[in-house]
């Protein structure tokens, strides 16, 4: 008899790594088979299908962070640290993804691998460098509740950080928008099948977040309960 | 006409995606193998506890 | 409130009689003053004073890490956190004297070191506009000190402190000086003299005004035990 086991259902991983399955085959299907190039930048355009979800992604998955570090400043439930951790080293792979897939981007259509003068790019990178120190605060604490405490401390600085950098940036830089804008105030300034294939896409980017982020949070768990067990164990012997 | 560097470039991205997933399964399935070793040990320590019982 | 004074009081009387944080940033920031300036030899730096400026920027920044890290270093080393943490004082006062102190001494480090500054590196072509510069370095100061106070106070408790300090604190700046850069530089010449001035200065006002009330609130965390 396994102690603490659960009843047999399917459990939320399992639901979500099913809708990312299908979610990512019809967005894959879509951006090769469905969507006509662009006019204007041609067939590296579709970049965009997964470099502009992975990125709104990436920040989605640090807003919930820092939720949940604010919900665990409130209520001091450790799970809450481990709901917080978890989306923000999430935050850290697509992060660096979105990097990635920008610079392949950005080499493709504007011939550098990367462009100071470019808001959007600028202030990923702040929001990016502040994950990044999240980690090195992370690891330099001995786990339990003040690292718990002090890791929500910093994520709920950063949300505080998103839009100033944003506003800072568009300020300091001023100059013509090279990054394509697709969104503006008069909505998505795209044909309807190119919406239609983004928005397929950013759902499965982010059922694949949800899918990562209920399969870690299984595996501390399990991480947990394994230290508890072998603690009993050696109680006994 | 598709310009043959953009398909080498969407292809990049494409493939990165690939192999960020699959990074991740394998760092996944490390950290299974460490699971089972742990159960391994507390198997032993339960076992050696009951022969001394 | 009470508190809040007795505690700035004590913050500044130490230094006082102490004196060691504020000559160490003065001695910091000329020491990177002149090292660039024979480090240029006799060229000025490409882009004139605009990079100047930029640069004037960048050595405050680091100025502020090194006085924060020294600042709560001093306090581990004299025992002093310990016997704060025991008063019944409010939290966020032991916050909000660190910070104002913290201001101080940085604005009374820029007074020596922006005439300095002036003399090592504008002497040719046009300055930037001293109120608009004088403006702001306060307002950034303030943001600062004010994050700053929080975060060293994250950092004292942990091992590496010195190296993780200008970590976490990198991200917050990077907003900062971007707009401090490009605010005083525009100041510079006639063309976009005024442009944007008063928006640049809000931006300030707006970042001290959001970290005040983070570090505000969140200080008490930091400090429990």
């Amino acid at each position: 008899m396994v102690i603490g086991s659960r009843r047999a259902r399917p459990d939320g991983a399992t639901v979500a790594a099913t809708a990312t399955a299908v979610l990512m085959a019809l967005a894959l299907g879509m951006i090769f088979f469905y969507v006509p190039t662009d006019v204007d930048q041609g067939y590296s355009q579709r970049i965009f299908y997964f470099h502009v979800p992975i990125a709104l992604t990436t920040y989605t998955l640090f807003l919930w962070s820092a939720l949940n570090a604010a919900r665990y400043l409130w209520r001091r439930d450790p799970s809450l640290d481990l709901k917080s951790y978890v989306p923000m080293h999430l935050g850290v792979i697509f992060g660096s993804l979105t990097l990635a897939t920008g610079s392949l981007w950005a080499r493709i259509s504007w011939g550098t691998w990367w462009f100071w003068g470019d808001t959007q790019l600028t202030t990923f990178l702040i929001i990016f460098l502040f994950n990044c120190a999240y980690f090195m605060l992370r690891f330099s604490v001995e786990p339990g509740e003040r690292r718990a405490t002090y890791s929500a401390v910093y994520a709920l600085l950063g949300v505080g950080l998103i839009p100033l950098s944003v506003i800072g940036v568009r300020f300091a830089q001023r100059n013509e928008l090279i990054h394509p804008i697709t969104f503006n105030s008069n909505g998505a300034n795209m044909d309807g099948s190119m919406f239609l294939t983004f928005l397929v896409a950013l759902a499965a980017m982010l059922s694949l977040a949800v899918t990562m982020y209920l399969v870690e949070l299984r595996g501390k768990r399990i991480d947990d309960r394994i230290r508890a067990i072998r603690r009993l164990a050696e109680a006994r012997t | 006409m598709i310009d043959e560097t953009a398909v080498k470039y969407v292809a990049a991205v494409y493939g990165l995606v690939w192999v960020v997933t699959l990074a991740y399964i394998a760092i996944l399935n490390a950290k299974l193998g460490r699971l089972e070793r742990q159960l391994d040990e507390i198997a032993g320590l339960l076992e050696r506890g009951a022969g001394d019982a | 409130m009470r508190a809040y004074r007795a505690l700035l009081r004590k913050d500044l009387l130490l230094e006082w009689r102490g004196r060691e944080l504020v000559p160490a940033m003065l001695a910091f920031v000329l020491g990177a003053m002149v090292l660039v300036r024979f480090g240029l030899g006799g060229e000025t730096l490409a882009g004139g004073t605009r990079a100047a400026t930029g640069l004037l920027w960048v050595i405050v920044v680091f100025t502020s890490m090194l006085a924060l890290v020294r600042s709560f270093a001093q306090e581990r080393e004299h025992g002093i956190w310990d016997g704060l943490l025991s008063t019944p004082a409010d939290r966020s006062a032991i916050w909000a004297a660190r910070a104002t102190a913290t201001f101080l001494f940085l604005a009374l480090t820029q007074v020596v070191a922006v005439p300095l500054f002036w003399l090592f590196f504008l002497q040719e072509g046009r300055s930037p506009s001293l109120g608009v510069l004088v403006a702001a370095l306060l307002l950034a100061d303030l943001g600062v000190a004010m994050l700053g106070s929080l975060l060293a106070g994250l950092a004292t408790h942990v091992r590496a402190r010195e190296v993780l300090l200008p970590v976490m604190f990198l991200p917050f700046m990077l907003p900062l000086v971007t707009v401090a850069v490009r605010l005083t530089v525009d100041t510079i010449s006639p063309q976009t003299r005024g442009f944007h001035t008063s928006q640049g200065l809000g931006f300030l006002a707006l970042y001290d005004t959001i970290f005040g009330l983070l570090g505000w609130a969140l200080f008490e965390f930091v400090v429990e035990d």
